[in-house]
């Protein structure tokens, strides 16, 4: 039997009471990520801790290793796939305790930091310096760097700097025994030594530790950007044009391919400031917004040069700049007018929820096919689906297909039966299960069928860095049934 | 306008469910309760999930929930970050506290003080009006000038420059201290709507005796409490209520007076209850602009961090309060302007305490007084 008192005295001693919690008000509060679920469920942790530094992360993680109680370190609790729901109770690590910048390496282009600062306030202060880590994803404002590694989340500026794994140097972790390691190398750009043990951690969903500290590369600011979009008759042509704007050596940072079902987003801006719909041709099936950066002057001519490019791929450049704005707005630059934010507004009666697959760029037309079907067997109401692509240099497609999703319990596990058999079809596509939320709990079934022998591998890779399986036990992995059982009498 | 809604807290179930199904967190990044004190609850996405489990019944009025409500200054950065007003929710919440009997010791006794002495100090009722003994008073008129409670009792010389400023530019405002008390804001705050409701019907009735059709005020929160939350306690309520820098701007604005250029670096912090609540966030701003070069701060208008003043937070944790105000106050002397400017006695006086207690060598200017001299 766990006896929960005295883990906590023990922690409370180790890193101070005030950064301990176990009354009810502070477990509500962190009972729920972005994901969807039921409206008046309660997913309740036994303890919430707010450690600052890697050391009292250690001491809290070698006492729940001690009595073999689940832990599940926390980030900005925007993951929209339950990634920090605590299915098993057990210790919460709220990360956002660690937010302090601790180098600014101006000369090698490198920052470390604690890893519980969001990505915004680290942005806001390289700025100063005129340095950005490119990665930006929309939750940006309350994602922190931990946890933008540990789910691997997409970024606007994907195809011209990568994911977190393009920009993680080095890092420091709490591993599941509680062990402080240094992962990486240092402020290296590239190494050829060792195992890549950072890469491990880069969607490592919390299953192999606590990230505390990391180093990553920065880049200067680029002096200028424009943002452009076009229209299409059909994905397939939107994708031809993407891949000759890339190809042709453009400066491009971002692409985004929206399907119709999406447009009525970005026209929103449009019907208010104008009272009347845009003028979309209606054979329409898919809008490309992208953005182009760097100096100014070649941005300007690169800005004409691309315009060409869709002319010849058969898109429509699109006049309005209220619908571009928009998508810029929604992607990037959050910059919504006050009182009118665009999240809690839009979700009024439904949530968005996503399933996030990865195809090959010449089965995005299949998706798409299978995205409607599925949509209506399942029930669901279509949102539509939106190509971002991730890695650098190429159409590399993380693809969300979006629907509405009520809270009705009925509803919610429809909406998980879609997604994980949309994962299905991606990987029937030559893809992959998911791409920008992680597996959590919601793909485990489809683990197997991903990964085949490969998944035992893992296994033993999460049990070198956790022994006793306490670090966000029920994602990514099954747990083995006699820990199950034991974690099963902890959930509040 | 930030719409004021007196709706019970379980009326609030939309909203509530719509920020459970949504956890965005935008809300946080510039709430310092959260910042300062750190858990999820103290910030309004955490504070409305707990309400959530309160309107289920699945948690009690305990003591983390009175907590985590009264470490809210309901400045209303959530507001601006979102489209679910939730200070109103929050507003509704100490309500339910209220009726709950859960308000704080401390909190209490700023309702007391009020109801008895009419201010939230425990101070003389008759101190209220000692800077006007000697001064040149008009009686009779319809435009009342209203000092609020922090400036007749801690501001003295400044309540009555700025009287001086509003005669100067030509605001014929009367001064009645027999009917001058709390308007009650702070009283509203705790949920004791009951009070409120007596003390705003009372000034209304002594306005309306009087003949007053309108009322002048350096306080922010006086002005938003008489034009905003009244109207929801007195039916038929007719009264115009308005900040004196707006009084200043219209005759600016029109040209009727001029301001003296001081050639100084000036930097604003915008009063919670003029801009989220009043949404005046241009008007002082133009009329600074007017003085010297305006330096913002990293968060402004709309967006600005609270000074740590609002929400009766100063009573109810004090460290809070303080710890706010260093945040705010270092925020301001980073824009390395010669002169930090505020519109808002509770801003200008937790600033100050800021200021001082980091050591800054800004100067802190209150803009309704320091007009006086700069207006011709």
């Amino acid at each position: 039997m766990i006896n929960l008192e005295a883990i906590k005295a023990e922690i409370s001693n180790a890193i101070g009471a005030d950064k301990v919690r176990d009354d009810i008000v502070t477990l509500v509060a962190y009972s729920r990520d972005w994901s969807p679920r039921p409206a008046e469920e309660l997913i309740l942790p036994n303890l919430v801790v707010r450690p600052e530094t890697t050391e009292e992360v250690a001491a809290v993680v070698k006492i729940c290793n001690k009595y073999h109680i689940p832990v599940v370190p926390v980030g900005g609790m925007t993951g929209m796939g339950g990634g920090t729901l605590t299915f098993y109770g057990g210790v919460v690590i709220d990360t956002k305790g660690l937010n302090k910048i601790l180098e600014i390496d101006r000369e090698n282009l490198t920052v470390t930091a604690q890893a519980g600062i969001t990505i915004k306030a680290l942005n806001d202060e390289l700025s100063k310096y005129g340095l950005w880590l490119p990665h930006d994803p929309e939750s940006k404002p309350t994602s922190t760097l931990g946890a933008a590694i540990a789910c691997d989340n997409d970024s606007t500026f994907g195809v011209r700097w990568g994911k977190m794994l393009d920009h993680v140097l080095s890092a420091v972790v709490v591993t599941g025994s509680g062990e402080i390691i240094r992962v990486g190398n240092r402020k290296a750009y590239c190494s050829s030594s060792g195992l890549k043990l950072h890469a491990l951690f880069v969607g490592s969903e919390g299953t192999l530790g606590v990230i505390t500290e990391v180093t990553l590369r920065v880049l200067p600011i680029p002096e200028y950007r424009w943002v452009d979009g076009a229209l299409f008759k059909s994905i397939k042509d939107a994708v031809n044009a993407a891949q000759k704007l890339l190809s042709s050596g453009l400066p491009i940072d971002a692409i985004n391919i929206n399907d119709r079902f999406r447009l009525q987003f970005y026209t929103h801006a449009y019907r208010v400031k104008y009272g009347r719909e845009p003028k979309v041709p209606e054979e329409t099936q898919a809008i490309l917004f992208f953005s182009m950066s760097g100096d100014k002057e070649l941005v300007d001519f690169a800005k004409d040069h691309a315009r060409k490019i869709i002319e010849k791929f058969g898109g429509q450049i699109i006049e309005e700049r209220e619908i571009i704005e928009s998508w810029w707005k929604s992607k990037h630059t959050l910059d919504f007018d006050p009182f009118k934010q665009k999240w809690p507004d839009s979700q009024r009666s439904r949530k968005f929820g996503a399933a996030d697959v990865g195809v090959p760029p010449g089965r995005l037309e299949d998706l798409h096919r299978e995205f409607v079907r599925a949509v209506e067997k399942h029930g669901l109401k279509i949102l539509g689906m939106n190509i971002y692509n991730e890695r650098i240099g190429c159409i590399s497609p993380s693809v969300s297909c979006a629907v509405y999703v009520g809270d009705s319990e009925d509803e919610v596990k429809r909406f998980y039966e879609y997604v994980k058999e949309m994962s299905k079809i991606a990987i029937d596509l030559e893809g992959t299960a998911s791409t920008y939320i992680g597996d959590t709990w919601r793909l485990l079934d489809v683990m197997e069928y991903e990964h085949g022998r490969a998944l035992e591998y893992m296994r033993k890779i999460k049990e070198i860095f956790d022994p006793n399986w306490i670090m966000n036990p029920g994602k990514k992995f099954v747990l083995p049934r006699d820990i199950e059982e034991k974690y099963r009498g902890l959930r509040c | 306008m930030l719409e004021v809604e007196l709706r019970k807290l379980g009326e609030w179930r939309d909203e509530v469910y719509t920020c459970n199904r949504t956890r965005c967190g935008y809300c946080q990044e510039g709430c310092l309760p959260y910042k300062v004190l750190g858990f999820e609850h103290y910030s309004s996405r955490g504070r409305m999930i707990t309400i959530r489990a309160l309107v289920e019944r699945k948690i009690d009025f305990s003591e983390s929930l009175v907590d985590s409500s009264f470490n809210c200054f309901l400045c209303g950065f959530c507001d601006a970050k979102c489209a679910l007003f939730p200070t109103n929710i929050f507003t509704a919440l100490r309500r339910e506290l209220f009726v709950a009997r859960k308000i704080p010791e401390p909190i209490k006794t700023v309702v007391d003080s009020v109801a008895k002495f009419g201010n939230p100090y425990g101070l003389p009722r008759e101190d209220r009006a000692v800077w006007a003994k000697n001064a040149n008073i008009r009686r009779r008129g319809q435009v009342l000038f209203f000092t609020g409670c922090i400036y007749p009792y801690l501001y003295p010389k400044r309540i009555h420059a700025i009287y001086l400023l509003l005669e100067k530019i030509g605001v014929e405002a009367v001064y009645v201290p027999e009917i001058e008390g709390c308007c009650g804001y702070p009283v509203f705050l705790t949920g004791d709507w009951e009070t409120f409701d007596a003390i705003a019907k009372a000034n209304y009735k002594a306005w309306k005796e009087r003949g007053i059709k309108k009322i002048v005020s350096p306080c922010p929160g006086c002005v938003y409490t008489i034009s905003e939350i009244y109207p929801k306690f007195i039916d038929g309520f007719e009264l115009e209520a308005t900040h004196v820098v707006m009084s200043v701007f219209e005759e600016f604005d029109c040209g009727r007076i001029k301001l003296n250029r001081l050639n100084r670096t000036f930097t604003y912090h915008d009063p919670c209850d003029l801009s989220r609540k009043l949404k005046l966030v241009e008007q002082p701003r133009k009329l600074i602009e007017a003085l010297g070069d305006l330096i913002e701060p990293k968060y402004n208008k709309f967006f600005a961090r609270c000074c740590g003043g609002g929400g009766m937070v100063s009573a109810y944790n004090p460290q809070l309060h303080l710890k706010a105000s260093l945040e705010r106050a270092q925020e301001l002397v980073d824009t390395q302007a010669e002169i930090i400017t505020t519109t808002c006695p509770t801003c200008y006086r937790t600033l100050d305490k800021g200021l001082k207690r980091i050591k800054a060598k800004t100067s802190l200017e209150d803009l309704n007084a320091l007009l006086l001299d700069i207006v011709y």
